[in-house]
Formats: C-alpha cells, structure tokens, sequence
C-alpha cells in the first residue's frame, strides 16, 4: 500500500542484499475482484486490493516482503500508521493459506530507529552482519514512483489540488484514472509529497497518524499556494478520511471559504461515468469562477 | 462548574458520585435515543463510526442543559477513538457552543489535578481528601452495578420470567444511585445474590454460554446493540461480556483485570502482533480464552466501519476456525435494524443448542 512512494527504495535494497525482487504488475480488474473475494466486506478498497497483489505472488517466490508502519517520530510528537496499515501482515496472514515466509519491515520508532528496522529486515532475509548499512545506503536515495500525466492541451488553466492517499490517487484502476482524466481536460493537478513528507510545523490541529499530516499540510499548503479548488478522493470505508477531510473542510472556510471543495469517494463498485461527471461538472465550476474574476 | 462526559452504559452511576464528591456538578442527560442519534447523524461526518455519532448527539443534549465542560478519555493512536473530544469540539464550537474541554489524557494529569484543587477553595490536602473519598464511594457503586448485572445475566436465562431479572436490576441500580455512603453500599451488595436467587426459575440447569466481545461503546451501550446481552438472556443464553462499565473504567484493573488482560495478550499473540485499538487484541484474546473455558459461542459486536475491528475479524474467523467455537460478527450503525440483529441472533442460538446437543467428538 505503501509502494507508491517506498517501492523503489526496496527493491534496490532487496537487490542490493543479492536477491531478486518480483513485484506484482500494475493493479488490474482481475486482482481486484480476488481481493474483495476473500476480504471482510468492510475493508478499504486499497487493502482489497493488495490482498489481491498477494495472491498473484504468493505462488512465485520463496519469500513476502510486507510492510508494517506502525510509529514515526515527528514534529516532537508519535505519529501513527492507520490500524490496517499496522495489522496488514496479521491480516494477509489470516486471511490467505500457503503464504511462503513473510518478512515484515517494521517500522516502529518507539522501539527502534527507521535504520535499525531496516537492520533487522536484512537479518529477516538472512543477512546479518553490516550488508544492509551498504544496501540501505545505495537505496534511500531511490525516488518514488508517482506518475503524474500533465495537462495535454494548454488552455484555460485550471489548478486543482488532489488531497488523497497516493496508493489511491496513483493507482488506474483503483481511481479509475482520475488524474488522466483531470490532465485530459486540461487540468493541472497538484499532489502531496506522499508519506515521505515532514512538514516543517505542525498545523492547529491533526490527529496523530502520519499518512493524515502529510496530507493536511499539503492541503493547506495548496490552499495558501492559491489553487482554484481541492478534490478531496478517500477510499470508501477508510476511517481517516472522514477525520481528515472534516479538518480540512474547516481549514478552507476559514482561509478562503470561496474555494470549492469536492469530495470523491471510490470503492470497487464505483463507475466511470460518475466520476467523469462530477469531475466535469467541478472543473466547469472552476472555470466558471475563473472568469468571474477576470 | 458543570461537567458532562460521554454517556455509554451504566457508567454514569459512580462518575456521577465521583463529581459530586470533589465538588463538582455532574450533568448527566440520560441514556441514547433516536432523537440523538439524528442530531449526531446531522451533525458527524457521514463515514464516522456510529460512537462519535451518538456521543456527539449526547454532546449537544448535555450543552443544552447547562454544561460547561466536557470530559473525555483520551489519546493520540492510531484509533479515531483517540481524537473523539478534539474533532466534537471543533463542531460544537461551529455551532456557536462554549464549554471547556478536558482530555483525559497522560500529559494533561497536572492540569486536571489543578482543576480538583481550585475546585477545592486552592486547598490541597482537602482537595486530596475527597479525591480519595470519591474514588472509594465510586469504586463501591461501580462494584455494586457490576455485581448486579452480572446476576441479572445469569439469571434472566433460567429464569421463568426473564423481565424479572431486568425489572430487579433496575431497582438495585436506583438503590445504587441513592445510596451515598460506603456501608450502605457494602450492605446492598452482600444482599444482591439472595435477591436474585429469588426470582422464580424455569426448571433449566444450565444454558448455553455466550462470550460477547467487541468495540468498547458497542459492548457496553445498549441502544446501540438493541441490547443484545438482554436478548440473549431472554433467549435463554447466559451473555458474559468481555467488557463491562466497571472494567471499561479501570475499577477492575487493580484486582484481577491486569492478569486476564496478560492473559488475553498471550492467547492473542499468535494471530496478532500489535495492537491497534477498538479493544481487537483483546477481543481476539477473549474469543481464544473462551474456548477453552467451554463457552459455546462468541458474538463479535463492533460500529460498521470500525478501522480496528475490521482488520482484526479475518484473524478472529481463523481462530474460531483453529480452536472450533462458533463465532458471528455484527456490525452495527445507524442504519442497523433490529429484526435483523434479532434474525441473526436467533439463528446463532439454535446453531449452538444443535451443537450441543450432538454427541462429543471422539478426541
């Protein structure tokens, strides 16, 4: 869920440890339906999902790397992954039979440091001794793959700013291309960083999980930034949503509450044609507005 | 000062002497109802669990009777639990309310300790004093409407007429309620089993024994569940939550609860490593344990939507599976019906009655 902004940097240190790394293709219809097949029905359609990523894996490799965030130190505060993003292994382990050996990354920074933890998932695959200082080393400057189409044909410039997790926004299938379809019509999308960020202060108020601070403070840098509207896009069942999106809701009517503000929800029952409408209707609302003001 | 907190259960019993005793006017506006519920839909985000929905409604109602601040535990994880107070008085203050709040949180100890003081006249060793009285008469309501819960569950399934049992917690509770001072209190206790064993009996030995585990506001506020541990004793079933009012406050805790919550901890550690919030270690803790002490089945109660609870069901349905004993999730929000928590139920009961009644398994 995460490999929108850490795949890069784990697979170089998976490689660099003298494995070979196979990661599942691009999210496609047919994973999709394997997950929420086999998931409680209640789940967010990113952790469907990757239950789906699992099942084309399990068969091909000897061993399965799964991510755990539980706890980052930031800002002089603890800061928390999402309860899925801390019981995923749990989770996959209970729901799938036959998994090969799962090696989790546990990155708890009560109990040990972020370099400490990748320490000890070199000794998961079996490598103790100093390789992973060299391997951790060579891949903490990999980038993360965030795919973001521009705008193709220039025109009326509207700015949107999308505040969504990136496992959401990042993904096709899942989002159903709506970044395509924003730069489709001329629409230039701004995106958080992902869960890399550490903003430099803490807004008023955020809760304490670190997908969510990112993800506040890239929405008030937006709004300060001057974009003419925020795609709210959260995942159907996803508990932080609700929390963050009220936060942010309120930030905007007190900064510049004549900015529109669209909430987009996506399951695996969501349809095309929905989004192409509200998009279309949210971006004529922009323009709308745009030449009010000029 | 005039304090409400979030009202679940039967909490309110001891809290409301606790206030009282350090000199504080407790408001306390009564049990749940529909009319809250639609005031805590209206106003919460539509995808917020059903808890803060129907605190949020209590909220407003205690508000409206005069309350100027609003207690809640608290806490910064990974649960929405977490940051109930904080996020209801961003949308309380929007409505125009003013109250102080007061999170109930580690960090914030020195400022309620304050709070108890000034209440006090700025007198510390007074303020100490009652502090302590007030927790000794709270620790003896809280103890005495654990107890008679705990015989009302026990006794509504063999009982003939299961609103008996209902009918005499009722009036213990309002004895409770009335009684201020700890002989009293000790005096309606010790009489609490003669009275139930009074009630008249169907002529059963045994009913079958549900656990009941969950998220904490699902398994201790009725009107949420449509009261399922009622409808199970009224279905003959002894309902044995893993959670109670006393418990939930930490009355337990310094008895006997530390050790069965290592214990659960333990029986959990297989199928979960981290704890995430909404009570899922312990539920699944609890479901293991159950089985082991021969209960027939577990009913897993948690709010539609719940992060924690979510996760946790696939390992619960795996260990129910590995240690064979029945298990039935039910999500619960606004939306929930009661025929068909009632439907569900019912089915569940008669699976666990034609479990026992086939003959033991060859080992």
């Amino acid at each position: 869920m995460h490999a929108y902004d850490f795949l890069g940097q784990w697979q170089r240190f998976v490689e660099e440890l003298g494995f070979e790394a196979v990661v599942s293709e691009p999210t496609d219809r047919s994973m999709v339906e394997a997950g929420v097949r086999i998931a409680p029905a209640e789940l967010c359609l990113p952790a469907k999902v990757f239950l789906g990523h699992v099942l084309t894996l399990k068969d091909r490799v000897d061993v399965l790397f799964i991510p755990r965030f539980v706890c980052r130190k930031m800002l002089g505060d603890r800061f928390y992954g999402c309860p899925k993003a801390i019981a995923l292994p749990d989770m996959t382990r209970a729901l799938i039979p036959g998994l090969p050996r799962v090696v989790e990354l546990v990155i708890d920074e009560r109990e040990r440091s972020e370099e400490r933890s990748y320490q000890d998932l070199a000794a998961g695959f079996g490598k103790n001794g100093s390789r992973w200082k060299q391997a951790r080393a060579v891949s903490r400057g990999v980038p993360a793959v965030h795919p973001s189409p521009g705008p193709k044909e220039p025109g009326d410039r509207v700015r949107i700013g999308v505040v969504g997790h990136s496992y959401l926004v990042h993904d096709d299938v899942l989002s159903l291309a709506m970044l395509e379809k924003l730069a489709g019509a001329g629409v230039e999308a701004v995106l958080p960083n992902g869960g890399r960020a550490s903003p430099a202060a803490r807004p008023e108020f955020v809760p304490n999980w670190f997908f969510e601070l990112d993800l506040i403070d890239a929405a008030s840098r937006m709004t300060a930034d001057g974009v003419d509207g925020l795609l709210l896009a959260s995942s159907f069942a996803c508990g932080t949503s609700p929390v963050t999106n009220n936060i942010v809701r309120r930030m905007v009517r007190e900064r510049r509450p004549s900015m529109p503000v669209l909430e987009v929800y996506f399951d695996e029952h969501s349809a095309e044609a929905g989004l192409v409408t509200r998009l279309e209707s949210f971006i004529d609302l922009l323009r709308a507005k745009g030449r009010g003001r000029r | 000062m005039r304090v409400a907190f979030p009202y679940m259960g039967r909490i309110h019993v001891p809290l409301e002497a606790i206030l009282r005793e350090v000199g504080a006017e407790p408001v306390v506006p009564g049990p749940p109802d529909r009319e809250v519920l639609e005031l805590g839909m209206r106003l919460a985000p539509e995808m917020m669990c059903i808890p803060f929905k129907l605190t949020l409604g209590n909220m407003v109602r205690c508000l409206d009777m005069g309350a100027d601040v609003l207690a809640y535990t608290s806490g910064s994880w990974s649960c929405r639990y977490g940051y109930y107070g904080r996020l209801q008085q961003q949308i309380l203050q929007d409505m125009g309310y003013e109250y102080r709040l007061l999170d109930l949180r580690h960090d914030q100890i020195p400022s309620i300790a304050r709070l108890i003081v000034e209440l006090n006249g700025g007198r510390f060793s007074r303020a100490v004093l009652r502090l302590a009285r007030a927790l000794r008469v709270g620790w003896y309501k809280s103890a005495a409407v654990e107890d008679a819960e705990n015989l009302a569950r026990l006794t509504a399934p063999l009982a003939k007429e299961p609103a008996d049992a209902r009918r005499l917690l009722d009036d213990v509770v309002a004895e409770v309620k009335r009684a201020d001072r700890v002989p009293e209190l000790v005096r309606l206790r010790s009489g609490l089993a003669e009275r139930f064993r009074a009630v008249p009996t169907n002529g059963r030995e045994r009913a079958p024994r549900v656990k009941v585990v969950g998220e904490s506001y699902c398994t201790i506020e009725p009107f949420v569940s449509f009261d399922i541990l009622r409808r199970l004793g009224e279905m003959g079933v002894w309902a044995d939550p893993f959670l109670t009012g006393h418990r939930w406050l930490g009355f337990h805790g310094f008895r006997i609860g530390a050790d069965e919550l290592v214990r659960a901890k333990r029986a959990a550690r297989e199928y979960w490593r981290y704890c995430v919030g909404g009570e899922d270690e312990n539920s699944l803790g609890h479901l293991i344990l159950a089985a082991g002490q021969g209960f027939d089945g577990v009913v897993h109660v948690h709010p539609f939507g719940c992060m924690p609870s979510t996760v946790v069901q696939p390992a619960m349905v795996k260990a129910s599976q590995d240690f064979d004993i029945p298990y039935l999730s039910l999500s619960v929000d606004e939306h929930t019906s009661e025929t068909g928590m009632h439907t569900r139920l019912e089915a569940f009961v008669s699976l666990l009655e034609r479990r026992r009644a086939r003959p033991a398994q060859p080992a």
